[in-house]
């Protein structure tokens, strides 16, 4: 997530990336691809950042992969493990939570 | 070339401590990765060498890459989370191989027992057996598990301090240890024994020696440290 206040995006490719894998299993480049698109650019994730927050959900139990060959290149898919399921509904719970606050904050008029 | 760059960044992302299986699944994912904007310029109509340039540009730098995989701890190695852990394992292995070698040769010179007697094993060899397997066990063996560990060290991200207390405990312990295996010969069982113990008044002349052993199993590492700082210093 490049050119964002780190503050802020902390947590975040966690979470995209949770919600994504969701959904049905995706491999590295599909992953960032999907996010620009359905996000319309306004969340992209590095390579340098994707990877490696990849390799640690998987080392925490939250994403299993497996890997694939096409066109004579291995993909590593990876997908949700029940664990990571109940890790996206929390995260996604906070963020709601989060977001709906600072939503009442920038909608207000008055702050009596 | 792009094979080869991440087959380098594979290499360097090991030697920066993350663990070899990430690094091996850093290598071929960071390269499918490439493939495929490689791709994706080439589809909105860049020359192949521009969309190689491109892919390159849009992976970002070795440096930038190595330093997320090394800032995330549960990628890194054993070696480099438990650094302690570095030093402990050289003692074992050398207990472990000492203890094994041991055993093998007691369960061999039992299968060999009735022949040995018919022999007559003379005194001169038996204590010539024995005196070779006490410095093949308590001299050549910690210097080559010694050594064997240092080497290891020089391509991972251990730092020298884990590692001259590693040696020094390797070569201690083989120190304060005793070994002998003695034939049967005429008139006599064979033996065997293996122990540990220490007298005050002895340890000054065993640390010593221990000193002596530990230089020299860490002379394959300086070695190798040189040449290795040597290679990675810009050519004038």
């Amino acid at each position: 997530m490049s050119k964002r206040d780190p503050t802020l995006m902390r947590g975040v490719p966690e979470l995209v990336v949770l919600r994504l894998l969701a959904h049905r299993e995706m491999y590295g480049y599909e992953i960032a691809r999907t996010l620009k698109v359905v996000s319309q650019d306004a969340l992209t994730i590095g390579e340098g950042v994707l990877y490696p927050a990849l390799h640690a959900l998987e080392a925490r139990g939250l994403l299993r992969s497996r890997t694939h060959q096409v066109d004579g290149r291995t993909r590593v898919y990876y997908q949700l493990t029940p664990r990571g399921h109940r890790r996206l509904d929390r995260l996604a719970m906070n963020w709601r939570r989060m977001s709906e606050g600072v939503e009442r904050i920038l909608g207000a008029t008055t702050y009596e | 070339m792009s094979e080869a760059r991440f087959k380098r960044l594979e290499r360097a992302l090991i030697r920066h401590g993350v663990a070899a299986r990430h690094a091996r699944r850093a290598a071929l994912e960071l390269g499918t990765h490439f493939h495929e904007l490689r791709r994706e310029a080439l589809e909105r109509g860049e020359p192949p060498e521009q969309a190689t340039r491109t892919a390159h540009q849009a992976m970002g730098t070795d440096p930038a890459l190595i330093a997320r995989y090394a800032g995330r701890r549960e990628l890194l190695g054993w070696l480099y989370r438990w650094p302690v852990a570095y030093t402990l394992a050289p003692v074992a292995s050398f207990a472990l191989l000492c203890i094994t070698s041991m055993a093998l040769l007691v369960l061999g010179l039992a299968g060999l027992h009735a022949t040995l007697r018919s022999i007559a094993v003379p005194v001169w060899v038996a204590a010539a057996v024995s005196s070779t397997i006490a410095v093949a066990l308590l001299w050549v063996l910690p210097v080559l598990v010694a050594a064997g560990f240092a080497l290891l060290a020089s391509r991972r991200p251990v730092a020298p301090r884990w590692l001259i207390t590693s040696t020094l405990l390797v070569c201690l312990t083989a120190r304060l240890m005793n070994a002998g295996l003695m034939l049967p010969v005429a008139g006599h069982h064979g033996s065997a024994s293996l122990g540990i113990g220490f007298s005050f008044s002895a340890l000054p002349q065993q640390f010593t020696y221990a000193l002596i052993t530990a230089a020299l199993a860490l002379v394959p590492y300086f070695l190798t440290s040189h040449r290795a700082q040597q290679g990675r210093s810009p050519s004038t």
